[in-house]
């Protein structure tokens, strides 16, 4: 443990010196010498063209292209230096081409804005959900997503600050399935200890970052004995490490019931693919819906930002009633990623005057505005700020 | 000479429903070539009408009792038997009513054709469907034996538990004679023993109780850590198949949380799914764990929410899946439930993933009505909407098994650090155990004792610890006996 660490600042040390100017040699030399990648803040792919970011953007479906429309909307109306590489993908055909063209485009920009491409079930089998095959191929291991309440909108529940580091890759979304007898379906969830391990030293990092005392991991290892008992294992060994950090298990049942009656006692949790689903949608109904969460998807290499709940939202598409709030988060945890603070913030704090001063709220959250009034008026706030803006 | 069931004087308290109650385990018509359910309900339709009274004895004729001053159907108007069928020929062949002295010969002839008759008779015995339709309450048990008909009294296996089991077994005993409910209590314990062959069961007098009376009520049982044998629970589902968790979660009055009117029953399947316990160590560090989904237990599961919802006068049935990810398995789920939603058109279907499931029901529950799902989603919702109407000290929990059985069980912990102590809240076994009364059919006794409950808790005066109150277990059980016996 004490080499690790060791190690772990060498790079530290050298990476500021040097940059991205010797890229590959850092690389390789952390390769060898640590074990699992467990840098939080991955150095962000450099601004190499004319000063300006290219981020791919993958409109999906439903109200995703509408979303990220006004997401570019505000971004080049507050001249921020991201260039957008949109690359459709559709759900429609059974071919994978659409989606490894969006995937080559993620690998050389290293940073993508989504929305959410359905998945139609009626499809067979073989024909895999795109958003799993995209978090699989690029190992974007672990899904963040913070939930606060805001003071503006009504909820049941208040003072609610959650984080939630979600397994990304493996556990019951492994894909693999087969059906030996007639009428037998087997699905096999997979649990390792690798990335067991890896999504664990993530929570804890990301807690002692952001200065969080209290980790929770949430299992069913009373019924899983050995998967999900490893995965609480790997937790507590990681723990042993963070002894600054409070680290206790719930199981999931028991927690869901926690979250709906006392949600405040939770401070950050960890947990397998399945369990991370529910309850990062249990939290997101807890404050306000999933019009109002972003979420984030962290691999070693690659980052990519959409709505925390992943909804592709059919019913309302093109309607001018979503919520774009949770898709403006998640273009500022992208600029925050790409290291354009300012930007982040200004756009940050225009959405929050908007929603708890204005109180200009869309359906979802019991207004009656449209998607564009909120839009306009965010832009708005941005201009009153002062800060540098294109023609409205 | 006819003998009435005990269920037909509620029925008379029920003016407006129509109790039909059959049981075709001696079915006086002889067997048809078709032999489906449809045929023998039409048969039965021809016999009866509509509105007519079915009382049934094992190895007797069913015999018609018309509730209004309808008069029962003639057997003259009854539809002629088909000629084709082999018991006609001695009908017809049988003595019209003539003399009394008959020759030596022809009486001896006489009476080896009534013993032929009735050996044919006691052969014809067929069991072939047992319709049970249910009144207000889950599915009716099929042909009860005449022991458990006497006096009237109903036989209830009774499994204290563990903790605070004895304790709120007892308050739930006490409820149950002050209110006069026509059960009585068989105690039980279940114990994990090494039965022949190393396999872990449940004491033989346990299973044999159960067996017989085909009820019973639970309270907690601890599951040992280290005991070597897997839990209580997971071998009483397994020794009687019990298939299907139903629990219902409505919102109590008096007991308030930030959800109101929550009305909505989840059916989780119980037996297979991600609960199979098959778990595999691949390599070191890899560890593959099985979900099992098949076909037989799908449509089980699927048809028995729909028959509940039909019964219980529920508009509709939601299933939950996540067949976005597992295609294959969560796939054949919907699949099944799609084919059995086509055979109860009145009964509305809609289909919903697990994660917005979650979402909105922490946003809006109102708008859920029967959930229906495979074993894990059914945990996590079940207890998530355990926790929207107060957790698990106020939930009922039902498990219904194939063969008629079914436990009652409340779903809390056994609570040692409370046990002996007279603090624990028994509200939980009692809805479980009103619950239990619906399924028999007894639904005044139940109405009774639940808005006895019901009206202890919102009067706020005697309330155990856990409601927010600081009287002992016994006040409130008294409280709650005094206001059955008021409600007489």
């Amino acid at each position: 443990m004490a080499a690790h660490s060791a190690v772990l600042s060498v790079s530290k040390i050298i990476n500021p010196f040097w940059g991205g100017r010797l890229g590959n040699t850092v690389k390789v030399f952390g390769t060898t010498l640590t074990s699992h990648r467990n840098k939080t803040q991955r150095a962000p792919p450099p601004a190499k063209y004319g000063g300006r970011h290219t981020v791919t953007l993958i409109p999906g479906d439903g109200i995703g292209p509408e979303l990220l429309n006004h997401v570019r909307e505000v971004f080049r109306f507050s001249c921020v230096p991201v260039d957008f590489e949109v690359v459709h993908v559709n759900s429609a055909l059974e071919t994978e081409e659409d989606i490894n063209n969006a995937i080559t485009a993620i690998r050389r920009n290293g940073v993508a804005l989504k929305g959410n491409i359905e998945t139609k079930h009626t499809m067979p089998p073989s024909v895999k959900s795109r958003n799993n095959l995209l978090r699989t191929s690029l190992d974007l291991y672990a899904n963040v997503m913070h939930c606060q309440s805001l003071p503006g909108v009504q909820t049941r529940h208040q003072n609610i600050d959650i984080m939630i580091i979600r397994e990304n890759t493996e556990g019951e979304y492994s894909s693999l399935e087969h059906e030996n007898v007639p009428g037998v379906v087997e699905s096999l969830k997979i649990i390792t200890r690798n990335n067991s391990l890896r999504i664990a030293e993530y929570a804890f990092r990301l807690a002692r970052e952001k200065g969080r005392r209290r980790v929770t991991a949430v299992h069913k290892a009373n019924i899983m004995k050995l998967g999900d008992g490893l995965f609480l294992q790997c937790c507590r060994e990681v723990a042993s490490g963070y002894p600054d950090i409070t680290f206790d298990s719930m199981i999931v049942d028991n927690t869901t019931m926690q979250l709906v009656s006392k949600p405040q006692q939770f401070d950050v949790m960890v947990m397998p693919n399945l369990y991370g689903n529910v309850v990062s949608n249990v939290c997101a109904g807890l404050v306000g819906g999933p019009g109002l969460v972003p979420g984030a998807n962290y691999g070693r290499d690659y980052a990519v930002f959409e709505t925390a709940t992943r909804n592709t939202g059919k019913s309302i598409a093109d309607k001018n009633i979503a919520n774009p709030t949770a898709m403006l988060l998640a273009g500022c945890m992208m600029l925050d990623h790409l290291k354009l603070h300012d930007h982040a913030s200004s756009i940050r704090n225009a959405i929050f005057t908007t929603m708890n001063e204005n109180r200009l709220h869309t359906a979802d959250i019991g207004g009656q505005g449209t998607t564009s009034e909120v839009v306009q008026s965010v832009m708005r706030i941005i201009q009153s700020k002062g800060q540098l803006t294109a023609e409205f | 000479m006819r003998r009435r069931l005990e269920l037909s004087q509620s029925a008379a308290d029920t003016p407006a429903v129509v109790l039909v109650l059959v049981l075709l385990v001696n079915d006086p018509l002889p067997p048809l070539k078709d032999t489906s359910l449809s045929s023998h309900l039409k048969r039965l339709q021809l016999l009866v009408g509509e509105g007519c009274l079915l009382v049934a004895h094992p190895g007797r004729r069913i015999s018609v009792s018309p509730p209004h001053h309808t008069a029962a159907p003639r057997r003259s108007e009854l539809p002629s038997r088909p000629a084709a069928a082999p018991s006609t020929a001695e009908t017809s062949r049988a003595p019209e009513p003539g003399p009394v002295r008959f020759s030596r010969r022809r009486r001896r002839r006489r009476r080896r054709r009534m013993k032929r008759r009735r050996r044919s008779r006691r052969r014809r015995r067929e069991p072939a469907c047992c319709l049970q339709l249910t009144l207000g309450g889950a599915v009716r048990r099929p042909a009860l034996s005449s022991a458990s008909f006497s006096r009237g009294m109903q036989t209830v296996t009774l499994i204290p538990g563990d903790g605070i089991g004895p304790e709120i077994s007892t308050a739930v005993m006490k409820i149950f004679e002050a209110a006069k409910a026509p059960i009585r209590w068989e105690e039980r314990n279940v114990t994990a023993i090494k039965g022949p062959g190393g396999r872990w069961m449940i004491p033989p007098d346990a299973k044999e109780s159960m067996d017989r009376s085909k009820i019973g009520l639970k309270g907690p049982l601890k599951t040992p850590i280290a005991a070597g044998h897997p839990s209580m629970n997971l071998l009483l589902r397994k020794t009687f198949d019990l298939y299907a968790n139903v629990r219902p979660c409505v919102s109590i009055e008096g007991y308030k949380t930030p959800y109101t009117d929550v009305n909505l029953v989840t059916i989780r399947e119980n037996t297979e799914g991600e609960y199979s316990g098959i778990e595999h160590v691949i390599v070191d560090g890899v560890v593959q764990s099985i979900k099992l989904i098949t076909e037989n237990a799908s449509r089980r599961i699927a048809e028995y929410a729909f028959e509940y919802a039909r019964n219980n006068q529920r508009s509709s049935v939601t299933a939950v899946h996540k067949a976005n990810i597992m295609r294959m398995s969560d796939g054949l789920f919907l699949r099944k439930c799609r084919e059995v939603a086509e055979n109860y058109k009145d009964v509305k279907f809609t289909e919903m993933y697990l994660d917005t499931v979650c979402l909105n029901m922490v946003q809006d529950p109102t708008q859920f009505d029967v959930l229906v799902m495979p074993n894990l989603y059914g945990d996590i919702l079940s207890d998530l909407c355990a926790g929207l109407i107060g957790g698990l000290g106020v939930t009922p929990s039902g498990n219904i098994g194939a063969n008629g059985v079914a436990i009652f069980e409340s779903v809390h912990g056994t609570a040692p650090d409370i046990a002996g102590l007279d603090l624990a809240n028994p509200t939980a076994l009692l809805l479980s155990a009103v619950m239990m009364l619906r399924h028999m059919g007894l639904h005044d006794y139940g109405n009774k004792i639940q808005t006895a409950c019901f009206d202890t808790i919102r009067d706020k005066k005697v309330l155990t610890k856990d409601l927010g109150g600081n009287s002992k277990c016994s006040e409130f059980t008294a409280d709650i006996c005094r206001r059955v016996q008021d409600l007489d």
